[in-house]
């Protein structure tokens, strides 16, 4: 099957996005990769926001890269890609959430969600551990989108840790 | 601090563990999908309810202890039910699957209105008050669920004594 290159960001409505200057979840465009691998031109990348009652922040990471935001009560890791692929392929999901006072306890929750236009889509949602991974396969599409959300509430704000990564 | 659902007529569903959550958020997706809305922000919790109306799920405070002993054993975990009763009564544990639906529902202070809904029985009513489609399949179903003394059910009625008092209001 061969593929037209989108890109190099976009979404489902508008495949063709140049890469914005000022990176911003708030537009709802990401980038789009090939599959797990670097375009001959533009590496694998996420769109990431990190999101607590102290910062938030947009930015790109890497595959492998962990994505890391720090709260006092909450704290969200949102980790977004576009992709096209001419086979099926694995990506895994890792996550970890820590109390910064041990004894505290925190409330997880772990989304993964993707769309393809050719109408397919899956949705995952979860009260996980505090720490893990998940494998996740994603379907040969002439354009998916991809999102895995990671968050957690301290329940004595003491101080909270969210770390989530795609690789 | 809490969080909710947002759903398609404006209410919010108050996020209550072992009661729905997968189903109901499986549910935002499938209508997001269904009307190309494709907006991921959508199918995630918020942390406001923003004053809109509010509709929950609540179950037997019983099966829903039950069920929650099973989620926190699943994978490689394992922990016994007397140790979970004897860490809530000693407020030593602390894990969201045991938090009361009561204690959850003081989240929705503010809301211009609070339904209540027995789970599981009017739980696809409530998705359709929502403006979502009801679910084929119950998501996340608990499949091993263990079985309670006559002792353990005798703590858990006592630890849950408000939650059971609010279902029975239902009945």
């Amino acid at each position: 099957m061969a593929i037209l290159r989108a890109g190099p960001w976009g979404n489902l409505n508008s495949p063709h996005v140049d890469e914005p200057a000022v990176k911003d979840d708030q537009t709802n465009i990401y980038p789009v990769n090939c599959a797990r691998s670097d375009w001959p031109n533009q590496p694998w990348t996420l769109l990431y926001n990190k999101n607590s009652d102290i910062s938030i922040s947009t930015g790109t990471a890497a595959l492998g890269s962990p994505v890391t935001a720090d709260g006092v009560i909450y704290a969200t890791v949102d980790l977004d890609f576009n992709w096209q692929a001419t086979e099926d392929f694995d990506v895994t999901l890792q996550w970890d959430m820590t109390s910064t006072q041990s004894g505290s306890s925190i409330y997880p929750t772990l989304i993964w969600q993707y769309y393809t236009i050719e109408g397919t889509g899956e949705y995952v949602f979860d009260t996980p551990s505090d720490s893990g991974s998940i494998n996740i396969t994603l379907p040969a599409s002439t354009f998916g989108t991809f999102s895995a959300s990671a968050d957690a509430i301290d329940t004595y704000g003491y101080g909270i840790q969210v770390e989530a990564s795609i690789s | 601090m809490n969080r909710f659902f947002q759903l398609p007529n404006d209410s919010v569903i108050p996020f209550i563990p072992k009661c729905g959550l997968a189903s109901t958020a499986a549910s935002i997706f499938f209508h997001q999908k269904k009307i190309k809305g494709h907006n991921f922000k959508l199918t995630r919790p918020v942390l406001n309810h923003d004053n809109k109306p509010a509709l929950a799920p609540i179950r037997d405070a019983v099966e829903r202890f039950k069920s929650a002993v099973y989620q926190v054993n699943r994978g490689d975990q394992s922990i016994t039910v007397d140790e979970i009763l004897d860490g809530l009564e000693a407020g030593t544990y602390k894990n969201q699957h045991f938090q009361s639906q009561t204690d959850i529902l003081k989240g929705c202070e503010g809301c211009e209105s609070v339904k209540l809904y027995r789970f599981p029985e009017d739980f696809q009513q409530m998705l359709t008050d929502g403006g979502l489609e009801p679910l084929s399949e119950h998501r996340n179903k608990s499949t091993d669920k263990p079985e309670l003394t006559e002792e353990q059910e005798t703590r858990v009625r006592a630890l849950y004594a408000d939650d059971i008092a609010l279902r029975s209001t239902l009945d």
